[in-house]
């Protein structure tokens, strides 16, 4: 008789486990809200460009829903960092799983080793690109001049391509951009969110406290080590000290990678289950949604 | 310093926070007297147009319009087709009732409606679209349009 014994699972099995877990549980997040809020993260910007085209026309601010939206959206991140864009915008899960099929197709039917990415320092300077895309829409809006952008929003297609319906007609330009945005998804992890979001330019000038944050235990880091930095979409290595902090998207790439668990905040730290913030935070999220009016089915 | 980001960050927002407080009180402001303008402008506008009334009513008899009673409309918005209920009473638009807008995101539509107020206002359908929601609203004033039309026939 054969007796089947059960290995206990070593360490870097069992956070390699973890890992794949925490992916999919985000995936899951990711895919509910692509569903039901494919429009929240274009609200909270055009919540935005609301209040500078009132400041154009010289217009009292109005907490309409647009305001609103905005409101709601960088309270949220204030509270919890930037779950929003890591787990909830449309526009980013549609990002990761560009760059997800274009990983499997350079692995699969190029064979090559490694999924192709931009330099480091490339990157650094693209992540400054979008700040000038907040400032150059909002000057746009206050100088009145707003009406010339018409069409060329790649939001405004992709909006309409969430609600199975063919773009507006002379929005030539912002399909065009939209193309050229998937491009670049498929060459660079979160390419759209690091380097053109201008909410994402908001919402990395917003204070976040540090309790919301994650944060490095850098002293206890093995020397050379760069496995976060090498998993992190954004390319950051934490650092409390680094004005880059505000790009972390809080996916939480980092905190499975870690050899030496050195990345935590103060709500991961719940022992073996690390789903309950991360569910908790949607679940949030979903409520203040559906008040916003973000979901499409309530 | 370790909270150097957090401050400022924090700095800055407040800084935008304080220059759109002190906008929107100098708006309120500016406001206010065009409010107070415009109502006099209104005040003589009303005289004259009664003068004028009393000589028109005189000369030229009433024209008949459409029937009273209620008429539907609809016409494509952002996501889906847009059904309104326009009535019709003595010679005017009494009430705009959407029927079906399930095609349309609600921040969206709740920027939109706003048009249907403006329509009663002006009596017409040549108002300005809602800015951020031009679909929606183009969509809720073709379908009042589309009513208006079958009201005529």
């Amino acid at each position: 008789m054969e007796k089947t014994q059960i290995r206990p699972q070593t360490a870097a099995q069992k956070r390699q486990q973890e890992q794949k877990h925490r992916a999919l549980l985000r995936a899951a997040i990711q895919a509910i809200f692509f569903v039901s809020m494919p429009g929240a993260f274009a609200a909270g910007f055009y919540g935005v460009r609301q209040i500078f085209l009132r400041i154009g026309t010289g217009s009292v601010l109005q907490l309409d829903s647009f305001t609103l939206s905005l409101l709601g959206l960088c309270g949220f991140t204030l509270l919890t960092g930037r779950f929003f864009c890591g787990y909830v915008c449309a526009f980013g899960s549609l990002g990761d799983l560009v760059y997800w099929i274009s990983g499997l197709v350079q692995k699969k039917l190029l064979h090559r080793k490694k999924q192709f990415r931009l330099l480091h320092r490339a990157v650094l300077w693209g992540q400054k690109v979008k700040y000038l895309v907040l400032l150059f829409i909002v000057v746009m809006c206050a100088a009145n001049q707003y009406g010339r952008l018409q069409g060329t929003d790649p939001w405004e297609v992709f909006s309409r391509l969430t609600a199975l319906r063919t773009p507006p007609e002379g929005s030539g330009i912002g399909i065009a951009l939209f193309v050229l945005i998937l491009i670049g998804m498929a060459i660079q992890p979160r390419f759209f969110c690091q380097f053109l979001c201008p909410m994402g330019a908001v919402f990395a000038l917003l204070p976040v406290p540090p309790f919301a944050q994650l944060h490095r235990n850098g002293e206890n880091c093995i020397q050379g080590c760069n496995a976060c930095a090498d998993r992190c979409p954004v390319e950051l290595k934490l650092d409390d000290e680094s004005l880059r902090g505000g790009e972390c998207i809080g996916c939480e790439a980092c905190v499975g990678s870690c050899p030496r668990s050195n990345i935590s905040r103060w709500d991961a730290a719940s022992g073996g289950r690390f789903w309950v913030p991360a569910v908790a935070k949607a679940v949030l999220f979903f409520i203040m949604g559906v008040c916003l009016g973000f979901c499409r089915f309530f | 310093m370790k909270y150097r980001n957090f401050i400022l960050r924090a700095v800055n927002l407040v800084l935008i926070l304080g220059v759109l407080w002190q906008y929107q009180n100098t708006a309120l402001l500016r406001a206010d007297a065009v409010a107070q303008r415009q109502k006099e402008i209104r005040e003589v506008e009303a005289w004259n147009a009664s003068v004028l009334q009393a000589q028109q009513e005189a000369e030229e008899e009433k024209q008949a319009g459409p029937k009273d009673g209620t008429y539907e409309g609809s016409a494509y918005g952002f996501g889906d087709l847009i059904t309104v209920a326009v009535t019709w009473k003595d010679g005017k638009m009494t009430d705009i009732s959407v029927l079906k807008a399930d095609g349309e995101d609600k921040p969206y539509y709740r920027q939109a409606v706003s048009v249907l107020n403006e329509m009663l206002e002006t009596q017409s359908t040549e108002v300005d679209t809602v800015s951020g929601a031009t679909l929606t609203a183009n969509g809720l004033i073709d379908a009042v349009a589309d009513a208006l039309r079958k009201a005529a026939q």
